[in-house]
């Protein structure tokens, strides 16, 4: 009598494979799995001490993104507004809403405003706002269409796959000057001419943007 | 004292485990958050650092420094450029400053009996003393403050009947007659000097006074290599002695003859030939006095420089002050004797560890003891109360420097703990009730500038503040229109009126005898090492820097010459008893080459027996021991942990020497290749170290530590040969007694050996020269390690910064410490100097939004900035005018091992070393 059936072959077969695919897919997967949202974040709406709206504020007020975030054109940091920036306008708008009742109490009680970081990067990463900006990269480019966000939201995965693609490769992500601060829509790429029409205005080279010692430190 | 293993209860275990589930839960993103400010406080950007001038004490005197803050909190300490006693350098005491201030070994409550109390109660028993201030005893350390002078002098005249005394512990560098009326600080005018002879001088040596008296002497012999001349003549290696171009060891004894040699020039030998140099470059030449002459040899020294007409000055010391009248500890034990004291205040003074057994028992028998400081230290033991004071950098106040010239100090971050301003305790000593010590310090000068109107003074404190140094504040002569009478007759008083002469004698205590059997009779020499004074016992920074010449950390060792130590048959580390009188203890020897026989010297400020976690028991206590001891060999040995063990080069010419400035070195270390190098299109870093410029005063070292977050390993792991120092300084003895110093951060090789041995590539290049050393990527496999000819890599055995941190150092408060722009490293990751890459990326990215170069000089690293010679050139190499290109094409410059054909981007200057007698 025979212990293996015919079909043990196929199975034996089909073993074999598997074991030999193992590794590959552990590793396609774990690589998939990285660059989900689940990991990345990407999409995630973390809940704000006030539902503040990028969408109201920037689209249909028209403020700029340098009133609040002051810090964007000099300083590694964007910088959160203090209450205080708020209140210039809350002061006179607004002043018995319910849901800004928190920023009054901010500046009464002197409590500080505790909110959620949306956008983090890991802590041996370097990142600094004023370089970018001022080279022509655009606050849409890594945030996202803030302007049409009624609460903001994470739209770039931050990995270091993500940063190199255009530090590899600055040019066709570069914007022109005045549009920087428009944060509408998600930049398109730049045609090869566009690219080295900015390139050459910014004086921005690729040359070293991708020494580690640029972002690790 | 053990290597902590991870302290993880099983609560704290379950717990990690939780967070990690509910982060893996909630995406992996722990939630962060933002804080911004309510108000925006004027000035600040968040994200950018701002600097603010203030002066930092050290032995009472003040250097001025400007501090960094990162939003409110200030993590680094730097020169300030128009403060004439720091010019933009610091010394290590200041720059480890910043971890005395976060210590979390420092006093936080008022204590009455050791036990905690509330500072309503600590007032109740102040206004309980006597109106009149009988009976009543203030003992405080030097005064080098114009405010807190005249707090004293209201204080004295509001409470008449209140005794004044000072501690003025050891004399500062060429300070002549300390401690006497006759007090005088000599200020040497380098840029006229071409010889200087010193008698156990040590103007380059620790104290408030190196940086800016190493900068005009590394001035001079930078700018006439071949004419300026040192001549030493000391008894314990002194860092000017260790730097001189002729250097004799001579006992304090032998003081006198050399005097008598120097004062006639005859004879032949050392002394004779400096004595000949002395009288051909008069006018030229000055002779320094060190604290070991006698009054007596100290007015021969006087007479001496006046006849060869010495370019010095003669200043009031700085902690001179008109219609103060003092007396020293001395006197102060000589009242407690008479009963005519029954209440003692003591303030920022440590008087029963400095002074000893005899004023411990003296200090006990006082009814009511009070005692205000940062510490509770064995003062703060023996009193009733304690309460503590604000750290320097969380005060107002205003200091003098050693050349007189005045600052004023403003808090960088307001008190971390239940702290009064030694100030406001002053104003309700004096007048009861409590005040403001800005507005203390601001009365002070309202006063002394006599401004017109309040807009004027206004005007005149926001620029000084602004300054960190009082315009027109600056040294006072002690001499009539510049001649040189070092007797003047209408110098304030600044020195003790009342003076217990038996006390001395009571401390010397009974002669001992000396006895082959019993040991050698010798004399001590106290001298100040890394941790300057008892003050800085719980700064383990300096703890753990080594010493200039022995390299010792965490402790001190009884230095004795090769001759003594062989008479007394005992060899390194071995155990000895040093006594006198009652008071003996017992000490690693260390054999010191450059020691003169019959003396042995001692660092002081060890041997605490209360300096928290970190000074506490480290070391031995030279306090107490008179100037004549019995040296007697012990049983057992002792450990002396040093960083480095061999001084001698083994032929290897590492520190090469060059006979005369304009001498070339024969290789100039450029190997042959035949592979063409590569021009970068970028800036190229480089760095030359001048191994003449350098002294060995370890700046660079702290300053590296502050700037890129590097931790403390502590004792245990020390003498395990671990350590953390990116950059550490090589010490090599040079032929004629003196010792050589060599920096050695990474080298930057062009050709780096530990590139090629890492399997995750964490160790590279980058495009303007430097090699990287990427933690996130690094797995520990220490192969670069073994690979590096210079051995300047350093490997996390352990969390030293954080969870596995020695004694308290891994305290939340010391992470405030922390430089934002550098990562704090993790166990098992490799670590090393980046040639300050955060600041060459902070100067490219201001760079790059101009859309402009980078500018010369515009990268300085954190050690060329400490450095008080100015040794450390850094810059361009791609930048033929740059200065480190033009030191290198000089004759002097070579590479460290440069046949091993790394092309080293770290480079140095030979050290002059003129042959013996071409100077006679």
């Amino acid at each position: 009598m025979q212990i293996f059936r015919p079909r043990s072959n196929t199975v034996a077969r089909s073993l074999l494979v598997c074991v030999a695919a193992l590794p590959a897919v552990v590793i396609a997967s774990g690589a998939v799995l990285m660059r989900t949202q689940y990991i990345t974040g990407v999409g995630r709406t973390p809940v704000q001490p006030v539902p503040f709206s990028h969408q109201h504020h920037v689209a249909e007020t028209g403020i700029d993104c340098r009133y609040c975030h002051t810090g964007v054109e000099t300083s590694a940091v964007a910088g959160i507004p203090p209450t205080e920036t708020c209140m210039t306008c809350h002061s006179q708008l607004w002043t018995d809403a319910e849901m800004l009742a928190p920023v009054r109490e901010s500046l009464a009680a002197g409590r500080r405003l505790h909110w959620q970081r949306v956008n983090a990067l890991a802590d041996y990463v370097y990142f600094d706002h004023s370089v970018h900006v001022m080279n022509g990269v655009a606050c849409a480019s890594c945030h996202g269409a803030v302007g049409s966000m009624p609460l903001i939201r994470q739209t770039a995965p931050l990995t270091m796959e993500w940063c190199l693609a255009c530090h590899r490769d600055p040019g066709p992500h570069l914007v022109s000057p005045d549009a920087r601060f428009t944060p509408f829509d998600e930049p398109s790429r730049n045609s090869s001419s566009q690219a080295r029409a900015l390139l050459a205005l910014y004086g921005v080279t690729s040359a070293g943007l991708t020494d580690c010692s640029v972002c690790h430190r | 004292m053990s290597v902590p293993a991870a302290p993880v209860s099983r609560r704290t275990a379950l717990k990690s485990f939780a967070a990690g589930v509910t982060a893996l839960a909630a995406g992996c993103k722990p939630a962060l958050e933002i804080v911004p400010h309510r108000v925006l406080p004027p000035g600040m950007t968040p994200g950018k650092p701002r600097l603010f001038a203030t002066s930092l004490p050290l032995g009472g005197a003040g250097r001025g420094v400007l501090v960094e803050s990162h939003e409110g909190r200030p993590t680094k300490v730097h020169g300030n450029p128009d403060h004439p006693c720091s010019l933009g350098s610091t010394d290590a005491f200041a720059e480890a400053e910043i971890v005395s201030l976060f210590d979390p070994g420092r006093s936080r409550t008022v204590r009455h009996h050791g036990l905690p109390a509330a500072w309503s109660a600590l007032e109740g028993a102040l206004a309980a003393l006597p109106a009149d201030g009988a009976g009543v005893a203030l003992l405080t350390g030097r005064v080098g403050s114009p405010t807190a002078a005249r707090q004293l002098r209201e204080l004295i005249s509001a409470r008449p009947g209140l005794a004044l005394f000072i501690d003025h512990g050891p004399a500062l560098a060429l300070e002549m007659f300390a401690g006497s009326p006759r007090a005088t600080q000599l200020w040497p005018d380098f840029e006229r000097l071409d010889t200087v002879v010193t008698l156990g001088a040590d103007p380059l040596g620790p104290g408030p006074a190196q940086v800016a008296l190493g900068r005009g002497w590394s001035a001079a012999r930078r700018a006439r290599p071949d004419r300026f001349r040192t001549y030493a003549f000391e008894s314990t290696p002194s860092l000017t002695g260790l730097h001189a171009d002729y250097r004799e060891r001579t006992t304090p004894d032998a003081m006198s003859e050399i005097l008598s040699v120097l004062e006639h020039a005859d004879g032949d030998g050392l002394a004779a030939r400096a004595a000949r140099r002395l009288h051909r470059t008069a006018g030229r030449c000055a002779v320094l006095p060190g604290p070991t002459l006698t009054a007596d040899e100290q007015a021969r020294v006087a007479t001496l420089n006046e006849t060869l007409n010495a370019p010095l000055r003669y200043l009031q010391p700085f902690s001179s002050w008109q219609g103060l009248a003092f007396g020293d500890v001395c006197a102060m034990l000589g009242r407690i004797d008479a009963g005519g004291i029954h209440t003692v205040i003591v303030i920022d003074a440590n008087p029963v560890y400095a002074h000893g057994d005899r004023f411990a028992r003296a200090f006990k028998r006082v009814p009511a003891r009070f005692h205000f400081g940062t510490r509770i230290d064995e003062t703060a033991q023996a009193a009733h109360w304690h309460g503590p004071l604000n750290h320097g950098l969380e005060d107002w106040s205003d200091l003098r420097g050693v050349d007189g010239s005045a600052g004023l100090v403003q808090p960088l971050i307001a008190p971390l703990h239940d702290s009064r301003s030694v100030h406001e305790l002053l104003a309700r000593l004096a007048r009861g009730i409590a005040s403001d010590a800005r507005e203390i310090v601001r009365e002070t000068w309202r006063a002394a500038w006599n401004t017109p109107d309040d807009e004027a003074f206004e005007r005149r404190w926001r620029a000084s503040l602004h300054d960190g140094v009082i315009a027109a504040s600056a040294a006072v002569d002690s001499t009539r229109d510049g001649g040189h009478d070092a007797t003047p007759a209408h110098v304030g008083r600044h020195a003790p009126e009342e003076t217990a002469a038996a006390c001395v004698q009571a401390q010397a205590g009974p002669e001992p005898v000396d006895d082959a059997r019993l040991g050698r009779r010798m004399r001590l020499l106290v001298r100040h090492a890394m941790i300057h004074d008892d003050r800085h016992a719980s700064n383990a920074w300096l703890q753990e820097c080594p010493d200039p010449l022995t390299k010792q950390v965490w402790g001190n060792a009884l230095w004795i010459s090769p001759e003594d130590a062989q008479a007394l048959g005992i060899a390194d580390e071995a155990l000895v008893e040093v006594a006198s009188g009652e008071r003996s203890v017992h000490i690693a020897a260390l054999i010191v080459p450059q020691q003169a026989s019959g003396t042995v010297a001692m660092a002081r400020g060890y041997g605490r027996t209360a300096a928290g976690p970190i000074g506490t028991n480290v070391g031995s206590a030279a306090a107490g021991l008179a100037d004549t001891v019995l040296v007697s060999k012990a049983a057992g040995r002792a450990t002396v942990i040093r960083l480095q063990t061999t001084f001698d080069q083994h032929g290897r010419d590492l520190l090469e020497t060059v006979p005369s400035a304009s001498a070339m070195l024969v290789d100039d270390g450029s190997p042959v290749t035949f592979y063409a190098r590569k021009p970068d299109p970028g800036p190229s870093w480089g760095m030359v170290i001048d191994t003449d410029a350098c002294t060995g005063c370890n700046a660079c070292m702290i300053a590296c530590q502050a700037e890129n977050n590097i931790p403390v390993v502590g004792p245990v792991e020390a003498a395990r040969g671990r350590r953390m120092h990116w950059l550490r300084i090589d010490t090599y003895h040079l032929p004629h007694g003196g010792a050589g110093f060599q920096p050695v951060p990474c080298m930057h090789c062009e050709r780096a050996p530990c590139e090629p041995v890492c399997p995750v590539a964490a160790s590279v290049h980058d495009s303007e020269g430097l090699n990287l050393q990427v933690y996130n990527r690094c797995i520990g496999t220490r192969f670069c390690q073994a690979n590096c000819p210079y051995q300047v890599r350093r490997f996390n055995f352990f969390d030293y910064a954080d969870g596995q941190a020695y004694a308290d150092q891994g305290a939340e408060l010391l992470s405030a410490l922390k430089n934002p722009d550098v990562s704090v490293r993790g166990r098992g990751v490799m670590e090393k100097c980046t040639y300050c890459v955060q600041r060459i990326s902070a100067a490219r990215r201001e760079a790059a939004k101009s859309d402009r170069p980078i500018a010369a000089a515009e990268v300085v690293t954190a050690c060329q900035e400490a450095c008080p010679t100015r040794a450390i050139s850094f810059g361009d190499l791609s930048d033929p005018d740059s200065e480190v290109s033009r030191a290198r094409r000089g004759p002097r410059h070579y590479a460290l091992l440069a046949e091993l054909g790394t092309l080293p981007r770290t480079t140095y200057l030979a050290r002059i070393e003129p042959a013996d007698g071409a100077d006679g």
